[in-house]
This record gives C-alpha cells, sequence and structure tokens, in this order.
C-alpha cells in the first residue's frame, strides 16, 4: 500500500510579484509522498507552507518545477481535467469548514456526487451512509447554522470522501475548533485513512496531528527543513483541563 | 476531450463527466434566492419599481389609445348624439394633453414623429430601465465578493465555471421573472388608480373599455414582461462571468 507514489514534486518554485517586488514562496521542494501515508505539512506563518498545500492540491500552478498527481503533470491539464481531478481525486477539508450555507447535511455531502454523474438516489444513500459514519446519521436535515463547529467540520470531512477520492487535502483542519472538538476531528481523519487507505496531506499548527501523522515535513522558507518519520519522534500528550 | 489526457497507462480513467444538471441548478439557485430572502427582495425592488413605471405608461397610453379609437368611431356614427359625445371625448382627452390626430405612443411616428410627451415618457422609462440594469448588476457584483468561499469550494467539489455561471444567471432570471410580475402587477394597479381619478371609475370598465384597448394594454405587459427578462439577464453576465473567473483557492481564504 505504502510502495506506490501519490504525490510527487519535482524541483517546485514559486515566485509572486507584489507591489514590483519579487517573493520566493516556494524556492525548490522535491516531495514524494506514498498512497495511504497521512501526512503533516508543518511551518511557521510565511514559511510557503501553504502555498506548498495549494500546488499538491491542484488548487495553484508551480512558476517552475512540477507536480504530479497519481504520475499526472498538474500542469498539463485542463480546465476540465482540472475539475475532473478536484472532483473525483482530491477531497477538500477547510479550516473554515466551507459548507455551503443554503444547503442541508446531506445535500453538501452529495454535492460532488452531483458533479460526478450519480443519481439522485445514490448519492442520497451514499451520504447518509457518509453522515453516518462520522457521527451525523441524525443531523441529515440540518442547515449548517444548526451544527456545531465540530459538526459542521465532519460534515466536511463526509463530503471530502463522498467520490472516494485517493487524497483527503485538510488546511488547518483543527484550526477553528477547541481541543476537544480538535481532537475528535484528527481522530475522524485518521480512521479514515484507516479504513479506506486514503491518503491524508494536512497543512497545520496542531502539535496533537504529529501523533497521528506518518510522516512530517517541516517547512522554512519556502524549502523543505527536515522531514520526520512518526516513529523517530518522541511526542509525550498531555492533557488539558477540559479535555477528554 | 474528457476520456482521457488524463490516462496513463490503467491508473486514472475518466468515466463519467462533471456535470449539474439543470433541475439541480434550479433547486440550487431557488434555495440561495430563499435563503438570502431579503437581499433578493433588495436586489428585485429596481426591477419593480422600473417595470412598475414602464407598466403604468404603457397601460395608460394603451387606455387612451382605447378612448381615441372610442372617440372616432362615436364620430362617424350616424346618430347625432353619439357624434357628439365622441366630440367631447376628444375634447376631454385634449385637455388631458394627448394627441387626438395621431397614436398616443407606440405608432406616433405615423402622425409625423413623437410628440413632446411620448419622447419624455420614454426617456424617462429608459432612465429607470437603466437606472435598475445598473442596481442589479451592483447588487450581483456584491454577492459575488460575498459568496467568494462558497463559490471556491464548489469549485474545490469539481464544479466548471459553466455552473457558476449558469447558478448565478438562473439566480438573476427567477429574481428579474419574479420582480418583473410583481412590478407589473403594481404598475397595473397604479394605472387603474390613476385613471379611475381622472376618468371615473365607472368609465375605466365601462364605456372605454374597447377591445383594442385590451390588445394594446397586453401587448403593453408583453413589452414590459421581456424588458424585465432581458434586463436582468443582462445585469447578471458581468457578475456571473467574475464569479466563474473566481479560483478555487479562494476558498481558503480566512478573511470573512
Amino acid at each position: 500500500m505504502l510502495e506506490q507514489t501519490i504525490v510527487r514534486t519535482k524541483d517546485v518554485k514559486k515566485i509572486y510579484v507584489m507591489g514590483g517586488e519579487e517573493v520566493h514562496a516556494l524556492r525548490g521542494i522535491n516531495l514524494e509522498i506514498r498512497a495511504g501515508e497521512y501526512i503533516s505539512i508543518m511551518g511557521p506563518s510565511g514559511s510557503g507552507k501553504s502555498t506548498l498545500f495549494n500546488m499538491v492540491g491542484g488548487l495553484d500552478k508551480p512558476s517552475s518545477g512540477k507536480v504530479y498527481i497519481d504520475e499526472v503533470d498538474v500542469a498539463q491539464l485542463d480546465a476540465y481535467e482540472l475539475a475532473w481531478l478536484r472532483c473525483r481525486k482530491i477531497g477538500y477539508v477547510f479550516q473554515t469548514f466551507n459548507i455551503i450555507p443554503v444547503m442541508t447535511a446531506l445535500e453538501n455531502v452529495t454535492l460532488p456526487m452531483v458533479f460526478a454523474g450519480l443519481t439522485a438516489d445514490e448519492a442520497r444513500d451514499k451520504g447518509v451512509m457518509l453522515l453516518e459514519k462520522v457521527g451525523l446519521g441524525d443531523r441529515v436535515s440540518h442547515k449548517p447554522f444548526e451544527l456545531s463547529g465540530g459538526q459542521q467540520q465532519r460534515v466536511a470531512i463526509a463530503r471530502s470522501m463522498a467520490n472516494d477520492p485517493a487524497i483527503i487535502l485538510a488546511d488547518e483542519p483543527t484550526g477553528n475548533l477547541d481541543l476537544t472538538t480538535g481532537t475528535d476531528i484528527i481522530n475522524l481523519l485518521k480512521a479514515m485513512n484507516n479504513e479506506s487507505g486514503v491518503t491524508v496531506i494536512s497543512a497545520t499548527h496542531d502539535m496533537k496531528m504529529l501523533d497521528v501523522s506518518d510522516r512530517i515535513v517541516w517547512i522554512r522558507d519556502g524549502r523543505i527543513d527536515r522531514i520526520d518519520e512518526r516513529a523517530n519522534i518522541d511526542i509525550k500528550i498531555g492533557e488539558v483541563d477540559g479535555e477528554r | 476531450m474528457p476520456e482521457s489526457q488524463l490516462i496513463e497507462g490503467d491508473q486514472v480513467r475518466i468515466g463519467k463527466q462533471i456535470v449539474l444538471p439543470l433541475h439541480k441548478a434550479i433547486e440550487i439557485s431557488l434555495k440561495s434566492l430563499k435563503t438570502r430572502f431579503w437581499r433578493s427582495i433588495i436586489t428585485m425592488g429596481g426591477i419593480i419599481l422600473a417595470i412598475a413605471f414602464l407598466t403604468t405608461i404603457l397601460g395608460t397610453n394603451a387606455f387612451m389609445e382605447g378612448l381615441r379609437l372610442a372617440a372616432e368611431a362615436m364620430r362617424e356614427s350616424d346618430d347625432d348624439d353619439e357624434r357628439e359625445a365622441g366630440k367631447a371625448l376628444e375634447e376631454v382627452l385634449r385637455r388631458k394633453g394627448y394627441d387626438v390626430a395621431g397614436s398616443t405612443f407606440s405608432e406616433g411616428a405615423e402622425g409625423g414623429g413623437l410628440t413632446k410627451r411620448q419622447a419624455k415618457e420614454i426617456w424617462l422609462v429608459s432612465l429607470a430601465v437603466f437606472v435598475a440594469f445598473v442596481g442589479i448588476m451592483n447588487a450581483m457584483l456584491m454577492s459575488v465578493t460575498e459568496r467568494f468561499r462558497e463559490i471556491g469550494t464548489m469549485k474545490c467539489l469539481g464544479a466548471l465555471d459553466s455552473f457558476i455561471v449558469k447558478l448565478f444567471l438562473l439566480e438573476s432570471s427567477f429574481q428579474g421573472a419574479l420582480g418583473t410580475l410583481i412590478g407589473i402587477v403594481g404598475g397595473l394597479i397604479v394605472t387603474v388608480l390613476q385613471l379611475s381619478i381622472g376618468f371615473g371609475f365607472g368609465n375605466i370598465f365601462g364605456r372605454f373599455l374597447e377591445v383594442m384597448f385590451l390588445v394594446s394594454l397586453f401587448k403593453g405587459l408583453g413589452l414590459a414582461f421581456i424588458v424585465g427578462a432581458v434586463v436582468s439577464v443582462l445585469g447578471a453576465i458581468w457578475p456571473a462571468l467574475t464569479a466563474a473567473k473566481m479560483q478555487p483557492v479562494a476558498a481558503m481564504r480566512m478573511e470573512a
């Protein structure tokens, strides 16, 4: 399972021009992410962590270098193929949950399935199954404003699994949650990773995420500072008041 | 193209295309309007007022056209009393400022070009419709700006640019259709009230209600509906294209 490479970057550089000046967000990133891995991208603000995350998620294109998702060069894809990639290959989880406000939990989960061409019945059945899997079987008809932050993030995780993607991209998934709920979300992502073998790539500041990660990629000044294997790092997690 | 530039060996295959069925797009658009009910009402406000104004002008002119034709028919009658009544009616029309020699509005050119009154009406109606157009465009652009996260998320979920355009144009069409209908009903009510005060309520629904009046009226209402629908869709094109061009990475933006 862990042998196949699902994401590969080759000397990826990203330069933004801001106020007439060039800002080097990424300065040559070479990274291989294996299928089924749980990987965390960590680094301080401005390190290039989000830029790298957007590159491996097919959300942005590099100024130079290559990003391969499942051995397909993302830069070569046209708009239609990119949409297909986002719909079928990648599931996104956002810090701000990004539940479509006019839709119920079930409609949010089934939307990517509608885009993928599933029938209404197929989509509903799968949507309910996914919501049950994330513990929201009794909340299928709830609108986002009727759900807590943690529940909204669960809906987002169920939605990210809608089309059985190869990769889940989670952008600071616990950033807007309290400690307990954040831990629940991390455990849920890990459970998805274990059960379905989906590759989880997460940009995070949350140290709790390190414990479930197979590898941690540390970014600094647009370069990979180091890559730690989980087995090689010693993490001691304490408990904070109020945390289970 | 769909089937295949993504294929590398047997690794990736595009089985189904990316789709957004029309019934689903309509469902999403209606839900969006329902959820943002008050904003929709404000967006519709401009079109309601413009179409109500247009309906009032067209309705009044249709009525006057009916009266003019009635007066003309009466003047050609063999009955002396009827001829006298026809002259009296023409006199009333002149006093109200209507040109009884030619048509009052749409066919005015036949009688030697538009009258001053007609030209003024066209100018005012055009202005009202233009203001409604700008109002719709402004409201829709604001809506696009506010909904950056929703649009970005949809794109992350696989929405094509054309889906976003479809959703925004549908929303605008529904707003335009409803706003136009409300405007037409409102405009008709104002027209009837205004004419009732000028000519007496009984006269409007009795003596002067000629077939020609109804034909002109329905032509006018049809025109008002077309104007409302066209303005609503045209006003939404630029905002819809702006939304469609938004990059999926917008979904990651933190600021509200």
